[in-house]
């Protein structure tokens, strides 16, 4: 019995579709390309000052464009289903009232509205004259809320967040005195290295000052090692932090997931993500195949946490 | 050979006579001689009853009275003697005992043996208006296609009588007894057929019989008995409706033999979505259009991923779409109405039927168990999910959703009299699909488990004869459970909506003068729900909302547990006026549906305050009117119009992800059109509607909107357009129908803003479908179907979002462009054995034959650079056997 036909027979009778492939890489920098915004501290309360930085990625190394750089100000509307307000996207200089512009460069400084925990976070807008104050914003899975930015690129927006450290609402008051006495800001996680790894066992630092070789056409390792968590300057890696979970009603304390996003300029990444080992190797790792042309590969690692926390590095190999 | 019935006249009398009638019969003593200790072991049982003719000197003076007469009834019998005990006057009292003379019992038993006996007899002599106690069956008899009348054809009725057809194949049989009959139809020539044919006192019905004459090159032993369409005559009819009888629809290609498939096909419903079980009417939202099963509301007409309807196609006897303008009986629903009425239990014998195929297997079994109750039971339950284990090395389950369903149906019957039954039915259904995409990229992974039951239980109370009237009472109850399970990446969307459900359905019907029949009931029906809800407001997400198929749900997530009770009880009015000797019939109908909501919480619950419930109530009072005009024989003209209302759904009165003060929405239909019948059995019927719907539901638009108001009750929606049906009833054993409907449906979602269209708008739907049986068992049919591709609000560009490592659209205006459109031909061919006195019958159904790639959605790359179809089923040949006995 031909098994594939008939499979491929149930298969189809029992998907409700076929959905096609695309042959897009997402992870191939082809032209300059803002691959995260960082911004320090990973959180902060309002009227604080913030330093945003964004990653952007040539495929030859060049120095990039100057970024310019806005602070979205207007709420989106809950029948706007992504994370932003269209009006902040019309235009890189719209309105004051709806956008803030922060300057142009790679790294700008912004100042967090006054009651941007209203406007973004748990606290409800002020009310209307003879109206009940209005909806807070939902949080995301970790507890957070988020001040929307956006770096404009050669006329394409890059959104980019500020996590905002705004009181916990809607807890129970045992709940609020808890989180109050145990909350920790977020800090933006680092990545201690970036290796490339040899079948051989072998291993080399893909930022170091010498540029490491491979041959064409060669498969490699990737390992983006994390920081460590008992770093003096605080946990570098993957932190615990407290979440109010509405549905149990309690303080729940989870520890972040790290992901590590991986860019080339050329080559081919087996994966464009890959999720951390929170075990002692303490790292993402993914396989690469090295181009067929010699010459430059670049590569790029950017590590996220849960909540909104981002670092990166970048390295270089040489294609013999 | 097949012969159809095709129309049937009720005509109801009633005039002031005098009647007279037995009281009650006693045994007074044995007379025996066998044995030293007598024991009554059966009482008499009069069979033959002789009406006394009333003393026309007594009449006059409007004289009632009762002769109590004491009878001796032989071993045999017969009155052997009788004696007036009570005497009510010697005129009264010489009616009494001449038919009392004339009673034949059935004998009683003594000691379980035929014996003499005697009994008091009371003989109650009455003046009261003429009930009628009899109707009469009249009709044609005539050759299918040609329309030849056919003379000398013999009808015996099961009470002995028989009657044979005049030159124009007319016959008449009058004191017809009311209740079920079997009619027997022969002609030397003919095979026997046998019909059955339901009458009620006072009822004239008229029927037209169409008989397939035998063609000389079939041998008469292949031919099919009997095939019968009975359109049964309603006091008061839809204006607009698309009804087909169980035994035709199985037959349609792309059903798969089931039955409620055939909704599907109908006019004036747009085609699903493939793997989607939605049935949308005229434009009107899934939710919108109701489901009935012999008066209970299911929630679902099929199973998930649209494979099979919910109830076995051996339990159905027929189903009609009314796709609005429909009568005060039904309510709380803006769109249309699907009514699923179940075949009557066997009253014969034991019969049933075993089907397999790819998708599933079922058992029915019906039949009388005694001489009083009558049972039916029906049992299915997918193995697709099972068979895929089997065959593949991998988990499918993975990557393809799957569904796994199983329903049951159980029926138990009491006929207390000729003319009444009370009966219990239960259904069930289950329904679960999941889907899972794991992988490295945390991005990609992907979880959804939908999951959703429900029962119910009805007891029904019919009663179809007194005084040609009928009175239904039905109540019910059931419970409904749905639930959504999902993780898109790290963002949880999780839905639970717990239902008890309570109805009840009365009414009674019959005639209120020669030319009026009314309708009188009351419509009740209670939900008490409790939901449970997480993730974001925009998953799952809603009509109208602005997106790209594919798109990742917003991470900011919520979370909320409520309790909601809806409830109403409608008492309804309709009257069917008969105009101009019965050419225009005009039907107003009131409907009054007092809408209560309440719910556990006002706003959302914060900290440690207590929560505060909320209810609202809402009084319609919903005018319906619907005239049909009959021209002449051939042609009929139809109008409708009705205001309907609709309580909000449990789902949307969450105070986080909803409203819990929403208010019911309303909406109005407006239809009209004609029917012209061409021939006998092909008709055309053009039918142009408009429907305006307001109150629905919508999100709100403000960007921050007041606390418990994510939904506000602003939406206005419109659907218009025209809908025709060419069908050819059968004949010749053929039939099948053309269905066109152009249509536009639209909403807005707050008043000020531009209409847009409907998620669900589809401006041509074409389905053609035809089955001819070609003798000696084999059936073949096919069905071709054209659509519109649903609109999609088309993506500009996108944007990255740097935080959550993913694209997001920027979309255009709302829904200006479509899929491609939609066009399959599906075919079905089956081949049915008899097998002693059993029937087996092997199908196979190909859909998509030409394997026409059909687009079914809009996927997108994951930077929204690419974009492609997601195609719909390949050509699916699916081989099945149903063996019935």
């Amino acid at each position: 019995m031909n098994r594939v036909p008939f499979v491929s027979l149930l298969a189809a009778l029992a998907s409700s579709a076929c959905v096609p492939d695309f042959d897009d890489e997402t992870s191939r920098i082809t032209g300059p390309r803002v691959l995260a915004i960082r911004a320090f501290p990973a959180e902060a309360p309002k009227n604080q000052q913030v330093e945003l930085t964004a990653l952007i990625a040539t495929p030859d190394g060049s120095e990039p464009e100057a970024p310019a750089w806005s602070l979205c100000l207007d709420r989106k509307p809950l029948s706007e289903l992504g994370p932003l307000s269209p009006r902040c996207l019309a235009s890189p200089e719209p309105e004051p009232e709806i956008a803030q512009a922060l300057g142009e460069g790679v790294q700008v400084t912004a100042t967090l509205p006054a009651k941007v925990c209203q406007l973004f976070g748990p606290e409800r807008p002020d009310p209307k004259a003879g109206e009940p104050s209005g909806r807070p914003v939902d949080p995301d899975p970790t507890g957070g809320f988020y001040q929307p930015v956006l770096s404009w690129l050669a006329g394409s927006a890059v959104l980019g967040a500020i996590r905002l450290e705004c009181p916990l609402s809607g807890a129970t008051r045992e709940a609020t005195v808890e989180y109050n006495e145990r909350h920790r800001e977020n800090q933006n996680p680092e990545l201690a290295a970036f290796e490339l790894l040899r079948a051989d066992g072998s291993s080399a630092e893909l930022d170091a000052e010498e540029t490491p070789s491979v041959a064409r056409g060669e498969r490699i390792g990737l390992r983006a090692r994390f920081g460590d968590c008992a770093d003096a300057e605080g946990c570098l890696g993957a932190e615990s932090y407290l979440v109010y979970d509405r549905e149990a009603e309690r303080l729940e304390e989870r520890r972040e997931t790290l992901v590590v996003s991986w860019f080339s300029s050329a080559g081919k990444l087996d994966e464009e993500r890959s999720e951390g080992d929170q075990g002692p190797e303490h790292a993402a790792t993914n396989r690469f195949t090295v181009p067929n042309q010699p010459g430059d590969v670049r590569l790029w690692a950017v590590v996220r946490d849960d909540r909104g926390g981002v670092s990166w590095r970048a390295g270089r190999l040489r294609v013999d | 050979m097949s012969f159809v019935q095709k129309v049937r006249i009720p005509l109801l009398l009633v005039s002031l006579v005098a009647v007279s009638k037995p009281v009650f019969a006693q045994a007074t003593a044995p007379v025996g001689e066998e044995s030293a200790r007598p024991r009554l072991t059966k009482p008499p049982m009069l069979v033959s009853f002789v009406e006394a003719e009333y003393p026309e000197s007594e009449k006059a003076a409007g004289k009632t009275a009762a002769v109590v007469l004491q009878l001796a009834i032989s071993a045999t019998g017969t009155v052997s003697e009788a004696l007036v005990i009570e005497s009510a006057g010697p005129a009264f009292d010489a009616a009494a005992l001449d038919a009392a003379r004339r009673f034949v019992f059935e004998p009683a038993e003594i000691n379980d043996e035929p014996a003499p006996i005697k009994i008091n007899y009371r003989y109650e002599f009455v003046l009261e208006p003429e009930e009628p106690t009899t109707a009469i069956l009249t009709g044609t008899i005539r050759a299918a296609g040609s329309g030849e009348p056919l003379a000398g054809v013999k009808l015996s009725l099961d009470d002995g009588r028989e009657i044979v057809t005049d030159e124009t194949g007319k016959f008449t049989l009058e004191d017809v007894a009311p209740g079920r009959h079997k009619l027997l139809i022969s002609r030397d020539d003919l095979k026997t057929l046998q019909t059955e044919e339901e009458l009620t006192a006072g009822q004239k019905l008229d029927a037209v019989y169409e008989i397939e004459l035998p063609s000389a090159e079939v041998p008469e032993e292949e031919q099919d008995d009997l095939e019968i369409v009975i359109t049964a005559p309603k006091l008061t009819k839809q204006t607009v409706s698309t009804r087909i009888e169980a035994d035709q629809a199985r037959r349609v290609a792309g059903t798969q033999g089931d039955v409620l498939k055939i909704v599907e096909s109908m006019p004036g419903v747009a085609r699903a979505t493939a793997g989607s079980s939605q049935i949308v009417v005229w434009g009107a939202a899934p939710e919108d259009t109701r489901v009935y099963v012999d008066g209970m509301r299911v929630p679902l007409l099929y199973h998930f991923g649209g494979l099979r309807s919910v109830v076995h196609t051996d339990l159905v006897r027929s189903v009609e779409l009314i796709p609005g303008g429909y009568g005060a009986a039904h309510g709380r629903g803006l769109g249309g109405l699907v009514t699923v009425e179940t075949a009557d239990p066997a009253a014969e014998h034991l019969r049933g039927s075993a089907q397999l195929d790819g998708l599933d297997a079922s058992l029915a079994l019906q039949g009388p168990i005694g001489n009083d109750y009558r049972v039916a039971l029906a049992l299915r339950r997918s193995h697709l999910d099972w068979l895929l284990d089997q065959v593949t090395d991998e988990d499918v389950g993975e990557f393809f959703p799957i569904p796994s369903y199983y329903d049951g149906q159980a029926r138990v019957r009491r006929q207390l009299d000729e003319s009444s039954f009370v009966e219990v039915t239960g259904l069930l259904s289950s329904d679960r699909v999941s889907r899972t995409v794991d992988g490295a990229d945390p991005a990609d992974r992907k979880q959804e488990t939908r999951r959703q039951t429900f029962q119910r239980v009805g007891l029904r109370y019919r009663n179809a004869e007194t005084q040609g009237a009928r009175v239904e009472v039905m109540p019910w109850a059931g419970r409904d459970h749905r639930e959504l399970e999902a993780r898109f990446g790290a963002v949880p969307t999780s839905l639970e909506l717990e239902s008890t459900l309570f109805g009840l359905r009365a009414h009674w019907n019959g005639r209120v003068s020669e030319h009026i029949a009314a309708t009188v009931g009351l419509d009740l029906e209670g939900t008490l729900t409790t939901g449970r809800r997480s993730g974001s407001i925009s998953s799952p997400p809603r009509e109208g909302d602005a997106r790209a198929f594919g798109q990742p749900p917003s991470d900011q997530i919520n979370a909320d547990e409520w309790e909601s009770v809806t409830g109403s009880a409608a008492p309804y009015v309709e009257l069917d006026i008969g105009l101009f000797d019965d050419a225009l019939h005009v039907v107003p109908g009131l409907r009054l549906d007092p809408l209560f909501t309440s719910v556990s919480r006002r706003l959302p619950k914060e900290g440690d305050s207590p929560g505060v419930g909320a209810s609202s109530a809402d009084i319609a009072l919903e005018p319906r009117l619907s005239a049909r005009y009959e021209l002449s024989k051939r042609v009929t003209f139809k109008a409708a119009y009705g205001e309907y209302r609709q309580p909000p759904l449990a789902e949307d009165l969450s105070p986080v992800f909803g409203n819990p003060l929403l208010e019911s929405s309303s909406a109005r239909h407006f239809l009209g059109g004609g029917a012209f019948q061409l021939t006998q059995s092909l008709g055309v019927e053009t039918t142009l509607f408009y429907t305006k719907s307001e109150g629905l539901a919508a999100r709100n638009p403000i960007p921050s909107p007041l606390i418990a108001e994510a939904l506000v009750s602003v939406g206005e929606g419109r659907s218009y357009g025209a809908q025709f049906l060419v069908r050819q009833n059968l004949s010749h054993g053929f039939f099948g129908w053309v269905a066109y409907t152009l249509l536009r449906s639209e909403r807005r979602d707050q008043p000020a803003e531009p209409w847009r269209l409907f998620d669900y708008d589809q401006t041509h739907v074409l389905t053609a479908l035809a089955a001819y049986d070609l003798g000696r068992g084999f059936d073949i049919g096919g069905r071709v179907r054209y659509t519109t591709g649903y609109p999609r609000t088309p993506v500009i560009s996108a944007y990255y979002d740097a935080r959550r490592d993913l694209y997001e659209p920027v979309l255009g205006a709302k829904n200006t462009e479509r899929i491609p459109d939609f066009v399959e031909l599906d075919v079905r061919f089956a081949k049915r054995w008899q097998i002693g006195t059993t029937e087996l019958e092997t199908y196979l159904d190909v859909q998509n034959v030409t394997n026409r790639d059909n687009p079914e959605e809009i996927a997108y790359s994951p930077d929204y650079s690419q974009r492609r179809y997601v195609s719909g089923l390949p050509i699916l040949p699916l081989v099945g056997a149903r063996w019935s006995f």
